[in-house]
């Protein structure tokens, strides 16, 4: 029987070390108190981001399904109610970005930067995690009075993570892949 | 062999995303239907991920409607009608279990209420045709007081009713007093409502609602949050600027809420008001109050509890809630004011700004 | 891209400042429809079950006379501004008209006889159920 041996390529070794680094923000976030329950600096999704506008969806996909699951096996909720909200959070802005992404994929120069990337992120991210909560855990209308909130501090949070993943993305921009 | 690490982390990634979704999901859907059965309209709630399921537990609940619709009515083709048949000729009569059981509890729960919830006086019942609603060639007529005195004096109560069971375990039973006729109409649906959950429960149904006519009863919950209700607001019926609901109130497991109300099956004649609550002790609809709804376990003694309370009145409410085992109680007067048991003022919650009193625990 | 960004100023696109500004008004109209609204907890459906049939849905925003024959005869149900009734029925009993208008989700009410119900259903409805007299 033949030996069996992995290739591990170079984008298998970022994909690796972007994942290590946004499962530690990631971390290092949920041991700080929040104001309002689901509300979240969302650090960790700068890394999202920065794999998307630098590297393309693919590897964003990659790293941020590897955050949510890996994390979650770490803080102990791995299949529990907080994980399908991040999960959820994280799958709706990835395909959000992609749907914004879409209609100017041959006219880069249009192309939002990183700031109107984030923004897109973070209002679907949160509107991702707000529906499964609505659907599965709290299906009282009541919850609906909170959207509101929860958007505004969206657009508030995904300006500051889009400014970061600017000064992130910036220095690359000269640099080959 | 070599294998290339990118498909291989796809792979994982994808079968990662089948696996959470194939997980169960915490949530179930609520499946609902809407049957015409037991003389009113009944609707059923089930949390369940297996609709087949929920459509079987449903088909036979609603068969098991219908036959104690048949078994019980009072004077329609069943077991009830035949009777009460023979019971004026004051022989023993040989019945089911299932009947002498219905007539054991409400014999036990008629002497708590003192009286006041008796379904020995069918003869009233008939007299006022409320047990005709259904007919569709249904004429009300106003009945004349002279028959209703005479119905009263002749005193006809379930003490009047005696059960015994022969040496093979039959139930018999027989009556001292010719004008005894049963009319189970406050009390059948509740018992109903305890069987269906029992259905449910032998379809491993654990969260379902039953509602059957605005009287409900519940079993867990809906999606880990209490079932929430809202309980009408009789003024509404008469004046739709009112406000629909009256006050909301979340039901634990097992827990049953029953309404007796003059707002909805009522006839007028020569300018009146008459509802369907026939008060034993005088032979008319009850006066002075527009609706009692209990909260209980048993939606059984619930059922029954709401009519005596009704004909209670406020004065004696508690009095009666308190030797028939009920806690939970509310009940509108008709001059529109709100009384609370203490109990039910702290799971309640009012949605209206009528005036409100809460029974003190030593009425 | 005119101007490329320096080190350390904050650089915002023509596209950036649309997806700004989009997710500014989505914020105002949530508050608006949300908070100062009222479509939540309102009836929007009518549901008409006749018989054993799988029941049928209608829509509360076109007024509207609705005729259906069941049982006994016919009943005739109105529509008319989120609300609806019984305006006739085929019963003798007619509980179903002295019913009135309903206007809550999950208010129900039936003409027995004819076997036709009707029940108002509404978006993300507060309850589970209404107890009361029907």
């Amino acid at each position: 029987m033949k030996q069996l041996h992995f290739i591990t390529t170079h984008e298998d070794h970022r994909v690796a070390l972007l994942a290590a680094l946004a499962i530690t923000i990631h971390i290092i976030e949920s041991a700080f108190p929040t104001p309002l329950p689901g509300i979240k600096p969302g650090l960790a999704n700068v890394i999202t981001l920065f794999c998307f506008i630098r590297y393309g969806w693919k590897t964003a996909l990659q790293v941020s399904l590897l955050r949510v699951v890996i994390s979650s096996l770490i803080l102990g909720s791995f299949l529990s109610p907080t994980f399908l909200l991040s999960l959820s959070g994280a799958l709706l802005s990835l395909l959000s970005l992609l749907l914004v992404q879409w209609p100017f994929r041959h006219h880069l120069k249009y192309q939002p930067s990183a700031i109107g990337y984030a923004l897109i992120a973070s209002i679907s991210h949160i509107s991702g995690q707000f529906l499964v909560a609505w659907y599965f855990f709290i299906p009282h209308p009541g919850l609906f009075k909170l959207l509101p909130i929860f958007i505004t501090f969206a657009v508030l949070l995904g300006l500051v993570s889009g400014i970061i993943t600017q000064f992130l993305v910036e220095p690359y921009k000269a640099l080959p892949e | 062999m070599p294998i290339k690490i990118l498909p291989a982390r796809l792979l994982f990634v994808g079968l990662l995303t089948l696996l959470i979704s194939c997980q169960k999901t915490p949530v179930a859907q609520v499946y609902q239907q809407q049957l015409f059965a037991f003389g009113t309209l009944i609707d059923i709630s089930i949390v369940t991920k297996n609709s087949q399921q929920a459509q079987d537990a449903i088909s036979e609940i609603s068969s098991e409607f219908d036959r104690l619709h048949t078994q019980w009515h009072p004077w329609q083709g069943g077991e009830l009608a035949l009777v009460n048949q023979q019971l004026p000729a004051l022989k023993a009569i040989a019945i089911s279990n299932e009947l002498a059981e219905l007539i054991k509890q409400s014999q036990t729960l008629s002497q708590q209420s003192e009286g006041l919830f008796d379904p020995a006086i069918g003869k009233l019942i008939r007299l006022w045709q409320f047990d005709q609603l259904e007919k569709d060639n249904f004429q009300f007529h106003l009945p004349s007081p002279k028959a209703i005195q005479s119905i009263v004096d002749s005193k006809p109560e379930m003490a009047n009713l005696k059960l015994f069971k022969n040496a093979a375990n039959r139930s018999f039973l027989q009556s001292d007093n010719p004008s005894v006729i049963l009319d189970f109409g406050a009390f059948a649906k509740g018992v109903a409502i305890e069987k269906m959950l029992t259905i449910l429960k032998a379809h491993h149904i654990d969260n379902a609602l039953i509602n059957a006519g605005g009287d409900l009863k519940v079993t867990g919950s809906k999606n880990q949050h209490p079932w929430r209700i809202g309980i009408k607001n009789p003024q509404n019926a008469q004046d739709p600027s009112q406000p629909a609901i009256l006050a909301a109130i979340q039901l634990n497991s097992g827990e049953a809420l029953f309404t007796s109300g003059d707002y909805e099956r009522f006839f007028i004649a020569n300018g009146r008001h008459y509802h369907h609550i026939i008060d034993p002790r005088n032979g008319y609809p009850g006066q002075g109050v527009r609706a009692v709804t209990i909260l209980d376990t048993d939606a059984g003694r619930a059922d029954a509890a709401a009519t005596a309370i009704f004909l209670a009145g406020p004065k004696k409410a508690m009095n009666i809630a308190r030797k028939m085992g009920v806690t939970h109680l509310l009940l509108i007067d008709s001059d529109n004011h709100i009384y609370l048991s203490p109990a039910m003022a702290k799971r309640l919650e009012l949605l209206t700004e009528n005036s409100t009193s809460i029974f003190s625990t030593h009425d | 891209m005119t101007n490329a960004p320096g080190n350390g100023t904050i650089h915002f696109k023509g596209t950036d400042i649309i997806i700004l500004l989009l997710a500014v008004l989505l914020c105002v109209w949530l508050y608006f429809s949300l908070w100062f609204g009222q479509a939540i907890g309102k009836a929007d459906t009518l549901i008409v079950q006749i018989d054993d049939q799988s029941p049928t849905e209608y829509s509360l925003k076109n007024d509207r006379l609705l005729k259906f024959n069941g049982r006994i005869g016919t009943s005739l149900i109105e529509i008319k501004q989120g609300k609806a009734r019984f305006i006739h029925s085929s019963c003798r009993n007619q509980f179903c008209v002295f019913h009135g208008w309903l206007t809550t989700p999950g208010d129900t009410t039936a003409c027995l006889p004819n076997r036709i119900s009707i029940t108002l259903k509404g978006y993300a409805s507060e309850y589970d159920a209404l107890a009361g007299e029907r």
